[in-house]
Formats: structure tokens, sequence, C-alpha cells
């Protein structure tokens, strides 16, 4: 799902940069006549990349326009769910609110964790690296579902959840601490366990990136001098994987924004008092238990151009050669 | 040397992972001398202090003991009486509930019927010596719920032993009709019918614990009988009392064999197929399917039903009978070819008869041993196959279920669980519910013989492990580590009793592993291909196929998988008129229904039927599927809350404008119809139906000084329990689902309907909340975790069975649980009607709801009148017990159908008691109104309990605020779907209210 979204986002601003470029359709035309082979090698993926990620892109932002309840026919009326998107529904500025303060703690800490742990694994030698990228890697591919078994029974509000029972147990507190219920504690519930789970794709990359800076790069740099290992990472290893920063930017960014399974795994949807409540969990429950569809595309609809705006961002700042 | 150096880690660390797997895979085993350093104990008093007060102590001894006892005191069986009573010869009778029957079954004369509960007949009788006596009954089953017959018998005003009050009699059941197949070849089950018939039986275990019929010990002199009926009605034609019976062994039968002369045949095979079973005691014993090569008969593309029994062949008493002829007089000798891979190691038994009697004592308990893979038992003994005298002609052969062998053993580990939880408590009376695993209890001075008490417990079950190995279990078998990780976790307790207070939870868990393994041994499964009666030089068959032909098998299975639909269940029509029916259920759930359907619905009403499975809980696909024109025509399995979205949408066909309408909704509660009623309309019908009930152990609550009729009846009796329950360490339970805020509401609810506050005003366009009713009831909910601070988040389960929460308030999840998962309780804890509140009129106002899943017709369909049969067909009565019966002897007590029929409910054979309670509970049954928008009061229900119970906020503020909130949101709806709103003038209030729309 990130990857299609992300992907999506390269895309669409990709196609307008290129555009002025070829100037005329019929150069187009005859350009691609010249290279069909490459072309030939490109159909398949563009094809599915068209079915499945522009086309419900396009029928989303056309859908945000109308009233629709899956069951009747959608009904055009115009601007009104931005209307009271922006306008009537406190709760959805609180879920922004709550994204985005989620997005700026564990978008950089975990883009910088994932880094700093794969330049660590990257230290070691090759035989047992394997095993310490399976560890961290792991988390990210289980599913919500699965470890959220594990994170209940931690976080339980039972006397006998392991937090609490040990809180309890040193005489921290004396009666159980719902942490799940909280409107305090919930949110940086969600964030422990997303920084947890995110080495993902982004920490792969890294790592697959910091495997192939070439070797006479840093002999070359202890012969101008270079003292300490610190020295190498900031002005050689760095420089020479930022593509894969790029990348890893981009994933973390698209992942933080998108942060619902988690929430909804641990704290129930809604959660108590909509203090857990991400853009995508106010998309769903407009989706799914209301089942206005045309509310849930504008949501849709705002979330992506966040990302995009955001990726804009990125690419302003890491992207610059 | 450079190599060595290289890989020296690699060795090192290898030769320590194998050197802990060695010491792990020696450590595994048991020691079968851990019990050498145990002390014997002669005159221990093992009894506890709390034995006096304990349930058990109230109970009869269990006939095992019973008979012991009695032979200790040196009381001997009979002999040579026998006596005859004619059931109309009787002394006194109930008033109500007898009926006298005449000619029934082709027998002339007069017999007497008991017809209702607890309706009964008394005799006297009287024997001329003191010693045992055994009894026996011909009977007559009648017409009832279809569930075997259980009577009991008092001798002069008292059970004996407490199997007499529970004793079985089966009815009888044969297949109407051939098997048939559906149209892609497979073979279906015919269906089972009830054959009435006079029939004898002794009075014998229930359980089949006991190998033989129950002694009872007589003195000389006169006696009064007593048969009470405690379930179905049955007619009596004699009551039989005589001297215990003497089955000769087979050595003695064979020396009368040899002086009569009977000679062995020659060259005959009779080979009788088990699944043509002509008789069986009970329409779930039925053929299955087996994919076994040299299962006969086997059809490799389709499947076929070649074997019976199976897992549901299990309880004690369950029998299945053959019919077979002999072509010559003789010797033969019988065999059968059978699956037992059920329990692990351990034989299952039979009672194998011929013509309706045991031919030899051998045959009152024949072993089945267990085998990963078919085989063939030929009867017999160490030394040779038995042979059997049958005369020309007609014969049957019989198969009952029998426990006798290893019931002595269960019996042994029940007892001593009971120990068990009775020092646990003693301990608990000690240390309190949360000890400190660090403090010295002084466990051993405080409890009287602590660590003998310990060991004699462990040598029971020592024993008891000695007794299976007599019995045929191979050493090592995974089955027996139960047992000995119990006895090695008993003498570690006695070793050092200060690490007791510790792990006390373990304690717990290893009752309740032990009674678990009691229930698992309880099972005795077997599945039968074939049965053989053949002349002694005749040659047996192989009973499995080499291990080639089986993967050939296996092979082939997987190849066909991959041009085989398998989508759908049973019967698949295609191009034909045919009702698309999807079940939101498992698997197996959908193949009961599609069974039933094939064999009554479609056999019945022509109508043919598609079923198809969806996955649970996930009905948005109902949904899509809807919007993409794919909609089936009825639903199954769809949750509570649902069909008001799709009525709203104007997707569902209104049932109430069918004309029988309301004889089908007078099926269910009154109140369980209410969340389906929209505008007008009824849009779905309820198949199963939650509860909620309040769960106490009666052991603790007695303990406590509560006595079974203090139990509370209403809120402020909890709440006078409350503080008496946390200063002895314990707490009562009131759920709260900490990640399922929509349950809130139903925990809510009960508050409010007590109090006869509604969720909803003006026909649904207003909420109520602000209510005074509603803000007391709220207040009260959320009380409970104030002011009275009970846990907000508990597993009440694990609670419940350790003590720290006795008494609770729990649905029917939890009474599944209990009822399966927590063996060592059975008995012990007891399940009462929700507590309420009293109303003006003196009544206790006990309402609560229920939710559970509905059946819905889409408005799509072309076949609206065929789907209404359906659905009318599936919620009825009828059907809906046979699927509660067929669910559970497939899938076992864990899948109890409660199902909201109430006529089916009081049919499935669940206890009395529990029914009862039920049933009381149901009185009150009030689901809440689903109206348009309704999601939004579920969610700020959830969320004014947070803001009151974390967060300290005022309750009429919180509620205030959510009310505004809620009210919005209905409103919004309705415009949305064009209904009048509340702000629309107070005319359609009026209209509303006067027509009657609610």
């Amino acid at each position: 799902m990130s990857m299609k979204i992300s992907a999506a986002t390269d895309a669409v601003h990709a196609q307008p940069e290129r555009l002025p470029e070829v100037g005329k359709w019929a150069q187009l035309w005859i350009d691609i006549k010249k290279n069909r082979v490459s072309y030939y090698f490109l159909a398949p993926f563009l094809l599915l990349f068209t079915l499945f990620t522009i086309v419900p892109i396009i029928t989303s932002f056309g859908m945000s326009f109308t009233y629709y309840n899956i069951i009747e026919k959608p009904r055009f009326i115009g601007f009104s769910n931005y209307k009271l998107l922006f306008v009537d529904d406190d709760i959805f500025m609180k879920a922004v609110g709550i994204t985005l303060k989620f997005a700026i703690i564990t978008g950089p800490i975990g883009y910088i964790m994932a880094f700093l742990l794969a330049w660590l694994i990257s230290q070691i030698p090759i035989k047992y690296r394997f095993f310490y990228t399976l560890c961290f890697y792991t988390p990210s591919i289980t599913s919500a579902t699965a470890m959220s078994v594990v994170w209940l029974y931690m976080f339980s509000g039972d006397r006998r959840g392991m937090l609490n029972y040990w809180l309890i147990e040193l005489g921290i507190i004396n009666e159980p601490y719902l942490f799940l219920q909280n409107v305090n504690s919930i949110v940086p519930v969600i964030i422990f366990v997303s920084l947890w789970m995110s080495m993902g794709v982004g920490f792969l990359a890294f790592l697959a990136g910091l495997q192939n800076v070439p070797k006479d790069l840093y002999e070359a740099g202890s012969i101008d001098g270079i003292k300490y290992r610190w020295q190498e990472l900031i002005y050689i290893t760095i420089p020479a994987v930022k593509p894969q920063l790029l990348f890893g930017a981009v994933m973390q960014v698209v992942s933080a924004l998108q942060v619902f399974e988690v929430s909804m795994q641990l704290v129930g949807l809604p959660s108590p008092l909509y203090a857990g409540h991400t853009i995508m969990a106010h998309l769903w429950d407009y989706a799914f238990i209301r089942f206005e569809m045309g509310y849930a595309s504008a949501i849709a609809v705002l979330l992506f151009c966040l990302m995009l705006g955001l990726n804009r961002v990125i690419f302003k700042v890491l992207g610059r050669d | 040397m450079r190599l060595l150096r290289k890989y020296m880690i690699s060795l090192v660390v290898l030769a320590l992972l194998s050197a802990s797997f060695v010491w792990w895979n020696n450590s595994r085993s048991f020691s079968d001398v851990a019990m050498a350093g145990v002390p014997e104990y002669s005159n221990i008093d093992e009894s506890s202090v709390l034995e006096k007060g304990s349930i058990s102590n109230k109970l009869e001894p269990s006939y095992l003991k019973y008979y012991e006892n009695m032979q200790n005191d040196g009381v001997k069986d009979t002999e040579g009486f026998q006596l005859t009573i004619p059931s109309m010869n009787y002394s006194a009778i109930s008033q109500k509930g007898t009926k006298t029957e005449s000619n029934l079954g082709g027998v002339a004369g007069e017999v007497i019927a008991l017809m209702d509960e607890s309706s009964w007949a008394e005799y006297t009788i009287s024997v001329p010596q003191d010693g045992f006596y055994q009894f026996g009954v011909k009977y007559y089953a009648l017409a009832g719920k279809r569930s075997s017959i259980i009577r009991s018998l008092m001798i002069d005003g008292a059970y004996p032993f407490s199997q007499s009050k529970k004793m079985e009699f089966q009815r009888m059941w044969k297949e109407t009709d051939k098997s048939w197949f559906d149209n892609q070849g497979n073979e279906f089950n015919p269906k089972r019918e009830e054959v009435f018939g006079w029939q004898y039986r002794e009075f014998r275990d229930a359980e089949a614990k006991a190998a033989e019929p129950f002694r009872y010990y007589l003195k000389k002199g006169n006696h009064t009988i007593r048969i009470i009926n405690i379930r179905e009605p049955a007619a009596i034609a004699e009551l039989k009392v005589y001297s215990p019976e003497k089955i000769p062994t087979y050595a003695e039968l064979k020396k009368e064999y040899e002086a009569k002369g009977y000679k062995p045949v020659q060259d005959k095979q009779i080979k009788i197929q088990a699944e043509t079973s002509t008789l069986r005691s009970d329409p779930t014993l039925k053929r299955i399917e087996d994919r076994e090569p040299l299962t006969e008969p086997l059809n490799p593309d389709a499947i076929t039903l070649n074997s019976f029994g199976g897992v549901g062949w299990r309880n004690g008493g369950q029998w299945a009978e053959w019919e077979f002829e002999v072509p010559e007089s003789g010797l033969y000798e019988i065999g059968a070819r059978y699956g037992q891979w059920y329990l692990n190691g351990i034989p299952v038994q039979r009672r194998v008869m011929i013509d309706g009697k045991i031919p030899f004592k051998e045959m009152n308990e024949t072993k089945f041993p267990y085998k990963a893979e078919w085989q063939i038992n030929k009867f017999g003994n160490e030394e040779e196959l038995f042979q059997f005298y049958l005369e020309k002609g007609k014969h049957s052969i019989r198969m009952e279920t029998q426990v006798a062998g290893v019931g002595g053993m269960m019996e042994t580990i029940v007892d001593a669980t009971h120990k068990m939880s009775l020092l646990n408590r003693e301990i608990i009376q000690v240390t309190g519910t949360n000890p400190d695993p660090n403090g010295d209890w002084k466990l051993d001075k405080n409890i009287p013989n602590l660590v003998p008490r310990l060991h004699l417990m462990a040598r029971a079950v020592d024993d008891v492990i000695k007794q299976l190995y007599t019995f045929g279990v191979k050493e090592g078998s995974s089955d027996v580590s139960t047992l000995y990780e119990a006895r090695d976790r008993l003498l570690d307790m006695a070793e050092d009793t200060s690490t007791i207070p510790g792990r006390l939870v373990q304690f717990t868990d290893l009752q309740s592993s032990l009674g678990l393994w009691v229930n698992g041994l309880a099972k005795q499964s077997m599945v039968l291909d074939y049965i053989l009666v053949q002349s002694p030089d005749h040659s047996w068959p192989a009973p499995a196929a080499p291990w080639y032909t089986r993967l050939g098998t296996s092979v082939r299975d997987l190849g066909m998988s991959f041009t085989k639909d398998y989508s759908g269940i049973g019967n698949v029509y295609k191009d034909e008129k045919v009702l698309d029916v999807w079940v939101a259920r498992g698997r197996d759930w959908v193949e009961i229904i599609k069974q039933m359907v094939d064999e009554e619905f479609t056999a019945e009403t022509g109508i043919k039927v598609n079923i198809n499975t969806v996955p649970a809980n996930q009905m948005q696909v109902l949904l899509l599927a809807n919007t993409a024109g794919l909609a089936p025509d009825v639903a199954l399995g769809v949750d509570g809350e649902v069909p008001i979205d799709y009525a709203v949408r104007n997707s569902l066909v209104n049932l109430n404008s069918f004309p029988d309408y309301k004889e089908v909704a007078a099926r269910f509660r009154p109140g369980a119809l209410i969340p389906y009623k929209y505008n007008g309309g009824d849009y779905a019908l309820p198949e199963n139906q939650n509860f909620s009930m309040l769960f106490y152990r009666k052991d603790i609550m007695e303990q406590l000084g509560i006595s079974e009729d203090k139990i509370p009846n209403t809120w402020q009796e909890v709440m006078d329990l409350i503080p008496l329950l946390q200063q002895n360490g314990m707490d009562f339970y009131y759920p709260h689902a900490p990640l399922n805020p929509n349950l809130a509401i139903n925990e809510f609810a009960p508050f409010l309907f007590q109090q006869n506050g509604e969720f909803y005003k003006n026909n649904g366009t207003r909420s109520d909340l602000d209510s005074t009713k509603a803000l007391d009831a709220m207040k009260m909910w959320t009380g409970l975790f104030t002011n009275y601070k009970i846990n907000k988040d508990a597993n009440f389960y694990n609670r419940f069975r350790s003590g720290e929460m006795p008494i609770g308030v729990a649905d029917y999840n939890t009474y599944v649980l209990l009822s399966t998962a927590a063996p060592e309780l059975s008995g012990w804890w007891g399940m009462k009607p929700m507590p309420g509140m009293k109303q003006a009129d003196g009544k206790i106002n006990r309402s609560t709801g229920g939710l559970a899943q509905t059946g819905i017709i889409f408005n799509d369909t072309e076949m609206k009148d065929q789907a209404w049969e359906f659905l009318k067909w599936w919620t009825g009565a009828d059907a809906q017990e046979r699927f509660g019966s067929e669910l559970e002897s497939l899938l076992g007590v864990e899948a109890r159908w409660n199902t909201a029929n109430i006529e089916a409910l009081k049919r499935l054979p669940w206890q009395q008691s529990d029914i009862d309670a039920i049933m009381e509970q149901w009185e009150w049954f009030k689901e809440r109104e689903v109206v348009l928008g309704g999601y939004y009061t579920t969610r700020h229900i959830a969320n004014m309990w947070n803001e009151i119970v974390l967060n300290g906020k005022q309750a009429r503020e919180t509620v205030e605020l959510g009310v505004r909130e809620i009210n919005k949101e209905l409103r919004k709806k309705r415009e949305e779907f064009g209904m009048p709103t509340d702000e629309s003038g107070g005319k359609s209030e009026a209209t509303a209210q006067g027509g009657g729309l609610r």
C-alpha cells in the first residue's frame, strides 16, 4: 500500500517535468517508436500501475465530489464534502493534529534510528549481519494483528499485564494504569510500537546502500586524514548513500502519515475519546462504518495531497543535486 | 591446524548446542522411580478443614467408591434371586405427568409412562437376603426431544450413589433411505429416523465407567424403589430385580462348546461394511469419509462415506448395531478393521454383544489399541482367537462404548483434583489471593498435614500412571506426560513448601490440566471400516495399505484439487433457478447447514440452494457484493448491527410484508426483534442470541458465608457484597472490553433498561441519554468502577478459576469456556440471571440484551418467497435443534449453538438448570434499538465511560456533551436519507407516537 502511493507520487510529479522537454506529441510518438524495446520492458509495470494505482486515484478524486453510500448511485454534490471537512468536522482537524504530531515524532526518530542501526549493522562482520538484519526487519513485516498480541499483553490494563505488574511490583503505581484507554498514554504507546516496527524498506535500502559504498573512497579518505569513524560517516558514507536516504525519507513520511493498523489493533476504532484517531482511521470510519464513500474519498484526496506536499519538501531538502 | 582455528568458535557452539540438546532430551522423559523416596502413609487425615462446607461432601459418593466401600464391609453378590414386576403394579405414583398406555408397540396390556420431568412411580419389593442386586427395565421411548432418556432410581428415599441420579436409556435410530449423492458424485448421509420399540437395559453407568450394571446393596426385607423422570418421556413395561448376573469366561464357554461338539466351519467369510449399520443409539452416529486406499469402498474422485463412527462415537453408552446372515451353523472367528488414532497411546473399549447378549466375559470390555493407522482387531486373547458359535440364519452384532478400563483411573484423578482444589483454598485462606512470593508463610505449620497430603496426591497420580501401563499404554505416550508433570510438580511443592505461595497459579493450572486430561480420556472415539465374521481357516486381510500406496492416493488427491471446484458446498447447481445463500461462518458450520438443506429443505420444498462461505465479521464484503450486483438472495451469520445499514439503503426485504411473519416472529423473544425494526418494517430474523448472566463460585461464596439463596439479585446487593469481597482480597467482575469500544453500550444497556430508560426518544430522532433515568444509570455503571473500584480490566475466566473473582457478570463465551476448559470447577460454579433493580411492583427488573447473528433477505432477489421459505425453515425449531446437536457432536461443547429459537433451545441437550437460568434471563430479554446514526451512541457511551472513570469528569456534564454530539449525528444521518428529523416539526413526532411506529 505504502509502496504504491509513494510510487504514485513519483510518477505524478515526474510526468509534468518530462512533458515540456518533449514538446510536440508527434515527436514523442516518434521517440516511442524508436525506443519501443524499452517501452516493451516498461509495459507490464506501467499497465498494472495505471490499472491499480492511477485509475483508483482518479476515481477517488472524482468520487470526492459526490455523495455515495455504496448501494445507491453516486450523486454529484460539488465541493460540499470539502466544505464539511474543513469547516464542520472537528474530529478531522483533531485527526490531522494527531497524525502530524505522530509523523513529526516518529518520522525523524524512525528515520535516524533506521540509518544508525543500518550503519551499525554494516560494521559487523558479514557472517552475522544477516541475523541482525532479520531481527530488526522482522517486526516491520509482521502484521499489526499478530504483533498486537504481544503488545496488548505488555500494555494490558489488567493487574496481570506485563507493564502494570512490574510497575505495581516496584511500587511505582498502586492500581493498574489503563495504558490503552487513557487519553494521555494512547499516542505515546502507538508511537512506541510504531518505532519498533519502523525498520522497514527504508532500513533495508540503507543497508544495501551502505554495503555498496566503494572501499577506495574510504582508503582515499584515510590518506586525506580521516581519523575517526564519525568523520568517515559524515564525509564519505552519508554523501555516498544519498539516493537511499531520499528513498528512505519518502517511505518514512508515507508510512508515518498512514499509521492506522497499529492504532486500530491496540486501542480500537474509534479509539477512546478519539485519542488515537489518525487521518487513516477517520477515513476508515467514514468509509466502512458510516458508508459515506464520497466523504471518505475527500479525506483520501487530502491525505494524498499532504503526502505529495511533504515529499516535495523532502526532495527539496535531500535531492538537490 | 589452521582449519581448526578458523572453525573454533563454530565448533564450540555446535558442541554446546548438541550437549544441551542431549541434556534436554534426557531431562524430558520422566523418572519412574520418583516416588521411591516418598514415605508410605497410613492413617493420615487427608480431609480438609473446608470439607464440611464443601459441595462434594453433600453429594453422594460415586458408584466405584460405593462399591468398594460395600465390598470392604463384606457385602457379597446374592445368588439365584429374580423378580419381575409389571409396571402397573406400582405402590404409588406422582399425581402429575404420568400416563397409562395400552397395547404399546404390539405388546398387549397396560403400561405406565413417565411423561413429564420429575414425574415418578414407586414400587415395593421384598428381597430374601442381604447383598448386591442388579436392576433392569424394559422400556419404550416415546416421542420427545430426540435426546436419550434419563431416569434416576431412589431406594428407600435416597440415592445410594451419585450415578443413580442419572442413568441413560438410549433411543433407537435408523437410516430411512439409502445414502444419496450430490451432482458432483459426493455421497451424503441419509436422514436418520427414530425407531420406536421395546428395549431392555440394565441400570448402568451413563458414562460407562463401570463395566457391569450397578450393584445396589439391599438388606433383607421390603424396599421402596422410585423411578424418576429426569428427561424425556418413556413407558416402562416391567422392572427386573435380580442377583448379579454371572457371565461365563471364554474358557468356560469353550468347554461347553467342546462338550456340545461344535465344530469350526470351513472356508466362509462374511464381511459387514460398518457404514451399513442398521440401528444406532444416536442420530449423530453416521457414515463418515476415509481416504485410506484400503478402506472399502473407495471412490477416488469424490467423497465416499465408507466408514462409520469417528469422532462422534465417543461417549459411554453410545451403540451401533449391524445385521448379518450366517450361512452355516458352527464356530466362527470375529474381527473388525478399525482406526483408533484419537487417544494417543491409550486403547479404547467397546462392549460387543451378539444377538443382544454378551457371549462371554472378555467381550464386555473388548480393547481396541491405539495406532496411527488402520488396524484389524481379531477378537481374542494372547493365546488364541476367540471362536463364536453362530446358528445358521440372521444375527446381529452390537458395539457399545465402554469406558470401564479407564473409569477407575479417571475417578482417582478427579478425586485428586478435588483434594487439590480444597488445599488450594486453604492456602489462599492463609496467604490471600495475591501473596508476596518472598514472604515466609509457614504453610506447613498453618495447614495440617500439608506435606503428607501433597505426597498422597502425588502417589494417587503415580498409581494411575502404573495402571495405565498395565492397561496397555506404551511408555512415553504423550498422554501420560500430563500425569507425570502433575506428579513431579506435587512432589516439588512438598519438598519445599515455602515456594507454594509463588506457585498458586501453577497449582490452579495443574488442576485444570488434570481435568482436561480426564475429559479427553472420556472421549473414546473409534472409526470402523468393516466387521469380519469368518471361518478359522480363512486368512485375514491386510489392515493398512503400505506407505507408497497411501502416498499415491495423496498425490492423486492433490492433483484433483486443481481441477475440482471446492468453493460451493454439497450440491452445486449451475444455470438453474437456485437460491444463493451466503453464510459468514466457518466451513464446518456451513457444511452442516448445506447438508441439512440438501437433506431436508430441498427434499421437502424442491427449492435448490447454493451455499457459499464468506469470512465472518467482514460485512463490508456483502455491501460491496451488493454494489457489484452479485449479492446473494439470503445471508446468514450477519452481525446484529448490520441489517439496519442495509435497510436504510433500501436493499433488504421487509419481512413483515410476508403474511405469516407474526407466527415466525413468535419463535423468538419479542425483545430480540427490536434491533431489526426500522421505519415500521422488520428486516432480519435472529439466528442465535447472546446472554449475560451472573456466574459465581459456589465453594468460595459459601466460604464467605453467602449461601446459594443469598447470591445477589439486585445491584444494591452486589454493591453490598463488593466490600466483603475486597476485604478478602477478591473482587467482583463487571465486563469492560478495553479494545472494543463498540461493546461499551452493551455493558451500559442493562443499567438503563432496568430503570426503564431508553436510548432514544421521538422515534429515534433524539438521544434520550440526558434523561434522569439515563443519568442515574450512567452514574451507577461508572460508580462500580469509581466508587467501588472494581477492576477495570481483567480476564474473568482466569480470575474466576483462581478464585480471585469468585463472582461476576459474563456472557455466553464465558459459559462455554467454563463448561469446556475449566473441568476442575465442574459442579462448583453456578449461573444465575443477571442482577437487576427492584421495580415498584416488587419484581426485579433484570433486562439486558444480547445481540448476536441474524439472517437477512436482499431486495434484489428474484426468489423472494423461496428465500422467505428458506429463512423460515432455518430459524425453525427443528432445523435449529438439529443444527445445534450436529454441531456439538462434530465440534464438541466448544461449539455449543446458542440458538435464538426458544423452543429449540429448550430441546437442545444442555443442562436443565442452565436452560432454566437462561430462560429466566430471557424473560427479561430486551435489546436496544438500532437507529440511523446509532453508531454515534455506541462510541459516545464508550467515551463517557472514559471521561468519567479515567479523567474524573462530572457525569452530568459529560453526558450532556455527548448527547449534543449524538443528536447532531442523528439529525445529519436522517437528513441524508430524507427522514423526518426532530426539527422538522412536532407533527411527525405526534404521528409517530400516535401511529405506534415504534
